[in-house]
């Protein structure tokens, strides 16, 4: 009996221990902020992510830095994938059970339709509600919500495209896919060509369906049919990629544009394989989310219900930039 | 093969203390440690007490709550049984495929008559693989799981299916029939009452006992094991077609892909219940409990901060101490 309640005693204090440990991770940022947040009026918020990737690292680290900038206390939590809707809709409500100031949410597919109805809690306790990276469908009570523009990216890469190849000549893409960020992007591509380059033709436009191997066929078939092309751009990282390697392989002097700073892109990039690449800025979405609510909660609500998170322009000379490294981790 | 824990415990026991005592001290040690760890998170943060925090706790509670249940009557047999998870999946894109606007738009009622079928054809498919083709249980329901998994992405056609519109279909499990509880709290409640009632009053409890106790000798007592081992399968498939419609009302949609790793948790609310996985002990109190543990740990170290990835790493170690737990329980021995 004596060893059974021993255990029993042992193992509740281990896990006890445990937990006081696992918290230390994130009681750093707490305890900086609770010592700001006492002359800042003691403001918390909280935020509610969808994933655990290296996008979502940086997304946490532009929260966190807002939170030290500002002085306020940042919670951050998210679940470690996007296929626990559930999950997500208890971190949300235990978020909302704390209290604080300002809550965000960036909703995965499956907590889409259920978040409404904790959200209606959270605005009944008069507790502001934004939106980040992922738009919410069937709920409008947010303040604001923060994302990247998509259609802005594909422009924002075709400007950068027009320049390089100074405004004439044929150019193609491959897209990761038909539907969503990738359809959004390449009409941005498309429709910026077609209002600012009279001179620059699109000549195809191809879809790799986000597979390393289908984006490089597709290239190189590109490549193979249009032996003048001026500039190739890609709305993904494998996309991106794709074109880089066929254009190397090749080795001709198409300039290459794309979307997205994965590691290996980045590398094509300092070899010169890649010419530039428009880069989302999760960091700016954290941080911006953060901001949005405090200003709200100090009594100034966003001009606009969508904000933008800007997309940065990488290229071989401002990668080592310390504000670009921030962005691509 | 395990053997008859009252017969063994009786004889070589040093400290004799009667096998019904011991349930409720087992049971009294399980409530014991969500205490103290309510105790524990409501020291580090006041806020975890309050009542909003701790009913939203039970309702997260639900769905694992449910599936243990279920789980608890093929453990009993010494089987287990992996479709819970991805089970729920399949039944509940099947329920919501009934009834939503982009599927047959068909009444509530069918909707839920649908789950509940769903979810006894994957136990009838798992118990009768096992009880008469003999294929081990693990094996059997990895394959129904994978099957599963693989339904209900094709039924719902890889999306989620929206149920938002679908009048009354989020009260179910979000509603308040008693002020301040969600109806999923209630529904847990009653459920647990009724396999309590199964597992302690029936033949089906009592013979799903004694297959996991010795089989042999159930079987030479002239009872068809094999028919109420299906049964047993079928009954947790049932628990798991009622926690796609639930996990579905709380979602307001049903997501193909949500249901990886939660037969995981059932398992392990029904260990930290004290429920024996080798079958021949069963308790629905401990399961019960045994998921409302799961979510203290998960809901106390989101409200201290503390991320999903470690909250997943002290259940894991909450885990190990049951089993651990269970085997001082035994004066250190194996069964």
């Amino acid at each position: 009996m004596k060893k059974f309640i021993a255990g029993v005693a042992g193992a509740t204090i281990a896990v006890l221990a445990l937990s006081a440990c696992s918290a230390g991770g994130t009681a750093a940022t707490s305890a900086a902020a609770g010592a700001s947040s006492a002359a800042g009026g003691s403001i918390k918020v909280s935020l509610i992510a969808k994933g655990t990737s290296d996008y979502w690292t940086l997304v946490k680290n532009g929260a966190e830095a807002a939170g030290k900038d500002l002085g306020v206390e940042v919670t951050y939590n998210a679940t470690d994938t996007e296929n626990e809707g559930d999950k997500q809709l208890n971190l949300l409500t235990a978020a909302i059970n704390d209290k604080p100031q300002g809550v965000a949410i960036a909703p995965q597919d499956g907590a889409q339709d259920g978040a409404p109805t904790v959200l209606d809690q959270a605005k009944a306790a008069n507790i502001p509600v934004a939106v980040f990276d992922t738009p919410l469908k069937s709920w409008d009570g947010a303040i604001a919500t923060i994302a990247s523009d998509n259609e802005g990216i594909g422009a924002q890469a075709a400007e950068n495209l027009s320049k390089l190849i100074g405004g004439k000549g044929k150019v193609a893409m491959v897209i990761q896919g038909v539907t969503g960020t990738a359809a959004l992007r390449r009409d941005g591509f498309a429709n910026w060509m077609k209002a600012n380059a009279p001179d620059i033709q699109v000549v195809d436009i191809q879809n790799g369906e986000a597979d390393p191997a289908k984006s490089r066929d597709k290239a190189q078939a590109i490549l193979q049919a249009n032996p003048d092309l001026a500039g190739f751009a890609g709305t993904s990282d494998y996309s991106t990629i794709a074109i880089a390697d066929e254009v190397a392989a090749k080795g001709g002097t198409v300039k290459v544009v794309g979307v997205d700073a994965s590691p290996d892109v980045l590398t094509l990039l300092s070899e010169g394989k890649i010419d530039g690449i428009v880069t989302q800025n999760p960091y700016q979405i954290g941080y911006k989310t953060v901001s949005t609510l405090v200003d709200q909660v100090k009594g100034k609500a966003p001009a606009e219900k969508t904000i933008v998170s800007e997309a940065a322009w990488v290229t071989k000379d401002n990668m080592n930039n310390p504000e670009i490294k921030q962005i691509t981790g | 093969m395990s053997t008859n824990t009252t017969a063994v415990s009786a004889s070589t026991m040093k400290w004799a203390i009667p096998e019904r005592y011991k349930v409720f001290l087992q049971q009294g040690m399980v409530l014991l440690v969500v205490v103290l760890l309510a105790v524990f998170f409501t020291i580090m943060k006041p806020n975890f007490a309050s009542w909003s925090n701790i009913s939203s706790l039970l309702l997260a509670s639900v769905v694992t709550g449910v599936q243990a249940l279920g789980l608890s009557f093929v453990i009993a047999t010494g089987g287990i049984d992996l479709t819970p998870g991805l089970g729920m999946a399949a039944t509940s894109t099947f329920t919501a495929i009934l009834i939503a606007d982009a599927g047959l738009r068909l009444p509530i009622w069918v909707g839920i008559l649908g789950g509940l079928l769903a979810g006894a054809l994957i136990g009838l498919i798992n118990g009768s693989l096992v009880a008469y083709v003999r294929m081990q249980p693990m094996i059997a329901t990895l394959a129904m799981m994978m099957v599963c998994a693989g339904t209900a992405l094709v039924i719902a056609n890889g999306k989620t299916i929206s149920l938002r519109s679908i009048q009354g279909w989020e009260s179910i499990a979000m509603g308040q029939v008693i002020p301040g509880v969600p109806n999923g709290v209630t529904i847990l409640i009653l459920l647990a009452i009724i396999a309590g009632v199964v597992m302690n009053k029936t033949a089906i409890g009592r013979y799903s006992l004694a297959i996991g106790s010795n089989k042999e000798a159930t079987r030479i007592s002239g009872v068809n094991t094999r028919r109420w081992e299906v049964l047993a399968y079928v009954i947790c498939g049932v628990f798991t077609g009622i926690s796609g419609i639930l996990m579905s009302s709380r979602l307001a949609a049903a997501q193909p892909t949500l249901g990886q790793g939660y037969e995981m948790y059932a398992i392990a609310a029904a260990v930290i219940g004290g429920t024996s996985l080798r079958g021949g002990r069963a308790s629905i109190f401990g399961a019960v409990i045994g998921a409302v543990t799961i979510q203290t740990i998960f809901n106390g170290l989101t409200v201290m901060g503390v991320q999903d990835q470690w909250q997943k790493v002290v259940l894991g170690v909450v885990v190990l101490i049951a089993v651990f737990v269970d085997i001082m329980r035994r004066g250190g021995k194996e069964e």
